[in-house]
């Protein structure tokens, strides 16, 4: 047995125990037929059979590079190892669909940036993304994950968060902002804003300063903008990384009727990639809408659009030399990689990129759900990601202080590998240096 | 007799003609600080009322009346929420003082006081809901008097149309962080002011009533992948891998729900396939109030919508959204907005009616179909459409019009600036 294999052995984790214990092999074929005869697209026919196991994905992997090219750990090999015993396999074994689901969840961020480098185009995170949908249909996913699709089952929030929280931490936030602008309002449920402000949930649980922030912003702006006052405020979406897209889709149904009842104009979601990727891409397909039935702006879009029309002006630039960290699903999945160097460079005096960035960037493996697998995969990330690590600190030799980045998972990720590979880096979200610099 | 939307109680019928009054501009507010967004007029539009902030830590519920020369205040309150009309010229809203959160319907606060109340609900017959948090623990409250059950947590509370009744997902377990067995074992139901639902469910979702609040159902997630609709404490005996919001027969004699098939989405009745065709999409069903007729949002074809009327679609495609139809008060015709190329759009019966504005707000018929008006927004200016025409009007802000019951007048009710200052005006348009 390989080390990647022994690795998998011995996790333990109750949500894939406790689905592994109900494991009856008829079910699971049937499921497996289901998946691939009545969900899977003609992509999946065309990938596999256009693979041509030239190798080109291994070395853009994070994963691979960062086990010391160990095969288990290349894009294609995880496919072997995770999707091909599910559809070939005679005989499949708990053995079987544990080891598929570990690799889908745990060692595939999703983030697409093996596609990039393949020659036939082939989209690793559609095939991983396939074996999740599986495991979820079979009842085997990471217990952490799961608690989070459950929590958003029951609150529409991933945070658990009720109804009465939320306007609770609303009104806080500015009952705290009034103490600086005596004026500033936080609209909820303004019908007929301009902008409807998103969040995930996280912000009101644990990083309250960020709707601060933004309310700020959005005053200073002069921004006609609203909170929702009900479920739908949330846009983030945990079921889509677990597989199950049936909550996906009333998550991001309840998401945009909110929208649309308030009559806004446009979403503008807060700093978060996966969020981002759900309710532009993913969720809204697969309701049926083409694209979002409300146009929907990240952050990094809205503060350069609001920092270039000048509608905010910076008061003094941040001294302290930084660098920015492109999230995959805003830089590959919407190519904000300029505007968001833009936004960096009106706010701070110094900025030092990292290499490779842009689209070219790795992930910072707390993507694709990966950090919300939670502690049984810490480990696995962290070591899975030495590459980021030594990214981070070439930014650091050359002066960077602080890394930028506009996503909360990438949050997660980064603070797990600045610890662990002990980099003295702070980390801020573009709101953050915004607030410190603007004229307020 | 439940009034029907879009239509005026009768009280309205023996006026006409425009009354108006100023709205003076507070001396210590900038003109642009005025929170008309927050404004809501009275239902027969003799009344206008404002939260407006009178310090920095208070405000006050300021209520124009058509005639009287100076507004009323309200008692200094923390916060006030959900301000909406409540029978025919009063209000209710939800107000939070130091003694905590209670609500305020026809000027008379609710003896309760709650750490939290929101999701103020009016129903059409003069009820006033909420929901309230205690101690954590989550109570909703109908007239004043408290659900005879408090629960781990409340949501998506609502009234019967014209009933006392009252219906909300109640959540009777609690469920630790990554506790995955109890929340499999079914924490959720849906609870009236009766007390719960013996049936547990994995999920419950849109909770809808009947009008006179003797039918209740919800759509329920049964197990991870199974959803059904549960009617009054009894599951369909079919499941699917995805239903949404059921909808009740006027009679309330049969609940209607979009399932979703292998093939596609269809309407399914009391737990049956009810519609032949299979869609890519189908949500929000609604009845004519005769129910004589039903129809849904559908999308044919992966990026097109249109309506689907009893079963049959509709031939005016759009390729962003359309909302919730809306049927006259005589069920002969139907109607709904949406968005079409980036622009607003109002259907009425399958057919687009103008591009000339950026927001448009449900359409509103007469008693007998004659005539359609709905509330748009040009600009920065509010007026209505009526019957494929704007009237050439500028409100700052403006509520839905509403149609007199035998169908001669269109009332507007709209806030203008005038001067320093702003007038807020009812009128009666005549029709032809």
């Amino acid at each position: 047995m390989n080390e990647a294999d022994q690795r998998i052995e011995a996790i333990h984790d109750e949500g894939l125990e406790s689905g592994l214990a109900q494991f009856d092999e008829d079910r699971v074929k049937k499921i497996i037929k289901k998946v691939i005869e009545e969900e899977a697209s003609p992509r999946l026919d065309a990938y596999l059979s256009s693979c041509v196991h030239c190798g080109l994905c291994s070395d853009s992997c994070h994963y691979y590079l960062s086990r010391d090219k160990d095969p288990a750990y290349s894009p294609a090999g995880k496919v072997k190892e995770s999707l091909l015993p599910l559809l070939r396999g005679k005989k499949i074994t708990p053995e079987t669909l544990k080891k598929a689901a570990i690799i889908s969840y745990t060692h595939c961020n999703l983030c697409r940036r093996c596609t990039m480098y393949c020659p036939l185009g082939v989209d690793i995170a559609y095939l991983i993304s396939l074996v999740r949908r599986i495991c979820y249909l079979c009842g085997v996913v990471p217990l952490y994950i799961q608690d989070t699709a459950n929590s958003h089952s029951a609150t529409f929030n991933q945070m658990w968060i009720k109804n009465d929280e939320w306007l609770d931490c609303l009104y806080w936030q500015e009952e705290e902002a009034r103490e600086e602008l005596p004026e500033l309002t936080i609209p909820i449920e303004r019908e007929g804003a301009d902008v409807m402000y998103s969040v995930i949930g996280p912000e009101p649980k644990f990083r309250a300063q960020l709707i601060y922030q933004a309310a700020v912003i959005m005053e200073k702006a002069g921004i006609n903008w609203t909170f929702p006052g009900t479920r739908g405020w949330d846009n983030s979406d945990m079921c889509m990384y677990t597989g199950d897209y049936e909550m996906m889709g009333r998550l991001k149904k309840a998401h945009f009727e909110t929208a649309m009842r308030l009559k806004v104009d446009r979403i503008v979601m807060g700093e978060c990639g996966h969020a981002f990727r759900s309710v532009f891409d993913t969720g809204n397909r697969y309701l049926g809408w083409k694209t979002p039935p409300i146009p929907v702006v990240h952050a990094v879009e809205f503060y350069h659009e609001i920092l270039t029309q000048e509608r905010i002006t910076i008061k003094k630039k941040l001294a302290t030399p930084v660098t920015f960290h492109d999230p995959c699903n805003i830089v590959r999945g919407r190519g904000l990689h300029e505007m968001a160097r833009e936004v960096v460079g009106i706010c701070c005096d110094t900025f030092i990129e990292m290499e490779p960035n842009r689209e070219h960037n790795y992930c910072c493996g707390a993507g694709g759900g990966v950090i919300n697998c939670g502690p049984p995969f810490k480990n696995e990330r962290v070591l899975g990601n030495r590459v980021k690590a030594e990214q981070l600190l070439a930014a650091k030799a050359k002066g960077a202080e602080i890394v930028v980045t506009p996503c909360h998972n990438c949050h997660g990720g980064l603070e797990d590998i600045i610890h662990h590979y002990g980099i003295d880096m702070e980390i801020k979200f573009l709101s953050d240096i915004i607030y410190e610099t603007m004229e307020i | 007799m439940p009034i029907a939307q879009g239509t005026s109680p009768i009280i309205w019928d023996t006026s006409s003609g425009s009354m108006s009054c100023m709205i003076p501009c507070p001396v210590d507010a900038p003109s642009e600080r005025f929170p008309f967004w927050k404004a809501t007029a009275s239902r027969d539009g003799t009344r206008i009322a404002i939260p407006i902030q009178s310090s920095p830590e208070e405000c006050q519920l300021c209520t124009w009346t058509l005639g009287e020369p100076e507004p009323t205040r309200s008692e200094p309150v923390l916060t006030i929420a959900d301000l909406q009309p409540i029978a025919d010229q009063d209000f209710s809203f939800l107000c939070q003082t130091d003694e905590g959160w209670t609500a305020v319907a026809r000027n008379v606060p609710w003896e309760f006081q709650a750490e939290f109340a929101w999701n103020l609900r009016v129903s059409a017959g003069g009820n006033a809901a909420c929901e309230t948090q205690d101690d954590r623990r989550y109570t909703p409250m109908v007239n004043g008097n408290v659900w005879s059950e408090s629960y781990e947590n409340t949501y998506g509370l609502t009234l019967a149309a014209t009933g006392p009744g009252s219906a909300a997902v109640v959540q009777t377990t609690p469920i630790a962080e990554g506790d995955l067995t109890t929340f499999l074992s079914g924490c959720f139901t849906l609870g009236t002011e009766k007390g719960p639902w013996s049936g547990r469910y994995m999920g419950a979702f849109t909770p809808v009533i009947s009008s006179d609040g003797t039918v209740a159902a919800v759509d329920a997630r049964i197990t991870q992948q199974d959803y059904t609709i549960a009617v009054n404490d009894q599951c369909w005996p079919t499941t699917w891998p995805s239903v949404w919001a059921p909808v009740i027969h006027p009679q309330g004699t049969s609940v209607w729900a979009p399932v979703k098939e292998s093939r596609g989405w269809t309407l399914a009745c009391d737990g049956e396939v009810a519609w032949p065709g299979r869609y890519t999409q189908l949500w929000e069903p609604v009845f004519a109030p005769n129910g004589r007729r039903i129809a849904a949002v559908a999308s044919p074809e992966f990026g097109q919508w249109t309506l689907a009327l009893d079963g049959d679609l509709m031939k005016t495609r759009v390729d962003g959204y359309l909302r919730k139809p809306i049927f006259s008060p005589c069920g002969s015709r139907v109607g709904c907005t949406g968005m079409h190329k980036g622009k607003a759009v109002l259907l009425i019966d399958d057919h687009p009616m103008g591009d000339l504005f950026d927001k448009v707000w449900d359409p509103v018929f007469s008693q007998y179909g004659s005539h359609a008006a709905a509330k748009i927004k040009r600009g920065p200016w509010y007026t209505v459409f009526l019957d494929g025409m704007a009237i050439e009007r500028r409100f700052i802000w403006m509520r839905n019009p509403a149609f007199t019951p035998d169908g001669m007048h269109l009332i507007i009710c709209g806030i203008e600036k005038s001067g320093a200052h702003y007038h807020y005006t009812r009128e009666f348009i005549a029709l032809k």
